[in-house]
């Protein structure tokens, strides 16, 4: 429960107003009377497609901006308002970047097997016509990740994840159904290789999570590594897709005018 | 604890132009919103249905749709009176923008309005003192508060009955978004936002049927933001269009006689030519014994309060936006079924089953 009446009915309908309308809607409850009842939830991916700070990745003429993208600005800590910085300063640097880089680049030469293979892949995937709905398989991705990646992270629970995810992907390999045949606006199939992608990214999560041996920022171990280790871990985990599993890299921290600390509230 | 849920949709696809009223009978839990009894809908029973979503919390502005012919949004509308009751709504796609298929409307006609408002902060503004920072109080921001709150949902736009006369019409969210740049102290477009707000397809088309500020799911009520960008473009003497006109002239006959003078109110608004030609129509209604015939005008008893209240408005420098901006606080007013009320904390505390007031570290311990 998230007690918030001791702010009173003004400041809370005054500074908190949007706070005050989920709880009223989602939870029957309004924070003016009555405590809130509250749960760990996911608001916001912090990690993301490694860019520079004008979107730029490591593949030419592709850009990242927002929630997907990752400029490294607030380092492992879900800030109020770091989601600002990586859409209105880098989504705005990005989408220039992009745009002039699509300006001067007018061509891209794509080999025609790639887009013989895509093609390939989409058929396979709308041509399954028995076996697992793609919900069952999230729904369990979701709910294993959150029982074992979720706030507090133990080793033995992320190792067990990593079989889980084994389990999870081969039962996405072995086909799941979209019912969705069409070309227009099939969220059924973008859902399905939405899913497919959820289960890669899980397993670069919990690789990097369970290289990363201490607590910092959002990755919280607080039963066997507590602390903050600068020594070994200031850096950066980078995830690259390797053949058939992800492939776990470091790299260096730049700091320019801030020192990093740690954050003690 | 599930419940059952009923659901009627109007299936659609823009390819072959088929059209359909689905029926669909699904078990949910009991906090289900809309949005998560389409996702049961589009999980376990019919893959194929097509809506839009994102957040599920009332902020990406994604899950616009038409609920018994009302638009909503569907991560907020909770369905446990609605099946308790019994009753099975008929969903459909949002008004006023072409349907892509099912629930889905195309919203490139809604963006291109939004962004022929200039949707930015434009430069002209003064430099800060100390050339860092813009610090502009709350009071002056309070201005556009919920205007600023729009999630671009659309479900203002499905709603509005100008713009199905006429689908150029700028339209409510555009609009709500011109007025929280046009109110915003720190823009330096001001009077070139509202030149082209009074242009073809800008305010005056509105007829203030008020049903944006109905739906809108966020408080932002465009209907009263397209009162204040009225307001402020008078004030800044841009009147040239009918519909100011027309506001002018409720001004000038409240405060000259204390009523509303019909018969004047066309030639004023329209001009001379224009008036002859309702003239057919005005002495109908005369007949009718609806409009009291023009001569001599005659002066309300009381029209001194009339005149009392524009010289105050005047004097107190409220003419524009700033005479109806009245500290708004959208989200606040916006009913939940429980009233803000004017309980002092204590009497919340005391009613009965409240919680126990919790302990705040920096009061005395007997407070
Ligand atoms: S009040 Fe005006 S803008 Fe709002 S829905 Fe009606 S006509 Fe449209
Ligand atoms: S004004 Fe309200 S209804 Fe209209 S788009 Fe904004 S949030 Fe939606
Ligand atoms: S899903 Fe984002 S507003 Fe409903």
């Amino acid at each position: 429960m998230l007690d918030m009446r001791h702010l009173g009915a003004e400041r809370i309908i005054d500074r908190l107003p949007g706070s005050r309308e989920l709880s009223m809607t989602f939870a029957g409850v309004d924070p003016i009377y009555d405590p809130v009842p509250v749960r760990p939830g996911a608001h916001y991916h912090m990690g993301g497609v490694e860019t520079g700070n004008d979107g730029e990745t490591e593949l030419t003429g592709l850009y990242a901006a927002g929630e997907v993208a990752c400029v490294s600005v607030h380092g492992a800590n879900r800030l109020g308002g770091n989601s600002l910085m990586e859409t209105i300063t880098f989504g705005r640097r990005a989408g220039r970047a992009a745009a002039e880089w699509a300006l001067a680049n007018t061509t891209v030469d794509l080999p025609e097997s790639a887009k013989a293979d895509a093609e390939r892949e989409l058929k396979a995937l709308l041509d399954v016509s028995s076996g697992e709905r793609p919900w069952q398989i999230r729904n369990d991705l979701g709910t294993s990740m959150l029982e074992n990646f979720g706030v507090f992270r133990r080793e033995e629970q992320m190792t067990r994840q990593v079989e889980i995810i084994a389990e999870v992907r081969e039962r996405y390999e072995r086909g799941v159904v979209v019912e969705d045949k069409g070309d227009v606006f099939n969220s059924d199939l973008t859902q399905a290789i939405e899913l497919g992608n959820m289960i890669d990214l899980a397993a670069c999560m919990l690789q990097a999570g369970v290289a990363r041996k201490e607590s910092r920022g959002a990755h919280a171990r607080p039963y066997d590594y507590p602390d903050r280790d600068d020594e070994n871990f200031m850096k950066h985990s980078i995830s690259r897709w390797a053949g058939d599993g992800p492939e776990l890299s470091w790299k260096e921290v730049r700091y320019t005018k801030f020192d990093p600390m740690e954050r003690k509230y | 604890m599930t419940m059952q849920v009923g659901l009627k949709v109007w299936r659609f696809n823009s390819r072959t132009g088929e059209r359909e009223l689905q029926e669909f009978e699904i078990a949910a839990p009991e906090e289900a919103t809309l949005l998560d009894c389409l996702d049961i809908v589009k999980d376990q029973h019919d893959g194929t249905l097509a809506y839009r979503k994102s957040c599920r919390m009332m902020i990406c502005g994604s899950c616009g749709m038409r609920m018994d012919g009302a638009a909503v949004l569907a991560c907020k509308m909770r369905m446990y009176d609605i099946a308790q009751a019994g009753h099975v709504p008929v969903i459909s796609a949002m008004g006023n923008l072409p349907i892509v298929k099912d629930l889905v409307v195309d919203m490139d006609p809604f963006w291109e309005k939004f962004n022929s408002v200039n949707p930015y902060l434009q430069p002209g503004y003064e430099e800060p003192p100390d050339g860092k920072e813009n610090l502009i109080t709350q009071e002056r921001m309070n201005v556009i508060h919920k205007e600023a709150l729009c999630i671009n949902c659309g479900c203002c736009v499905s709603e509005c009955n100008a713009m199905e006369a006429d689908p150029l019409f700028t339209g409510p969210q555009a609009l709500a978004k011109a007025m929280r740049f046009v109110g915003d102290p720190r823009d330096g477009q001001k009077l070139a936002r509202l030149e082209k707000l009074n242009g073809e397809h800008g305010i005056w088309e509105c007829t203030r049927c008020y049903f944006c500020t109905e739906r809108c799911p966020k408080g932002v009520d465009p209907r009263d933001a397209i009162a204040k960008l009225g307001a402020e473009s008078m004030k800044e003497g841009i009147d040239r269009d009918m519909g100011a006109k027309h506001a002018k002239w409720f001004v000038t006959s409240a405060r000259t006689t204390g009523w509303l003078r019909e018969t004047e109110l066309v030639p004023k608004t329209q001009g001379v030519v224009a008036a002859i030609k309702q003239t057919r129509f005005a002495l109908d209604l005369a007949l009718k014994g609806k409009v009291p015939p023009p001569f001599p005008p005659h002066v309300a008893k009381d029209v001194k309060e009339s005149r009392r209240l524009y010289d105050l408005v005047r004097d107190q420098g409220r003419d524009g936006y700033a005479g109806i901006v009245q500290g708004e606080r959208a989200l606040g007013r916006l009913s939940h079924g429980h009233g803000v009320g004017d309980q002092t904390l204590e009497e919340i505390y005391d009613r009965p089953g409240a919680y126990h007031r919790p302990f705040i570290a920096d009061e005395e311990a007997d407070a």
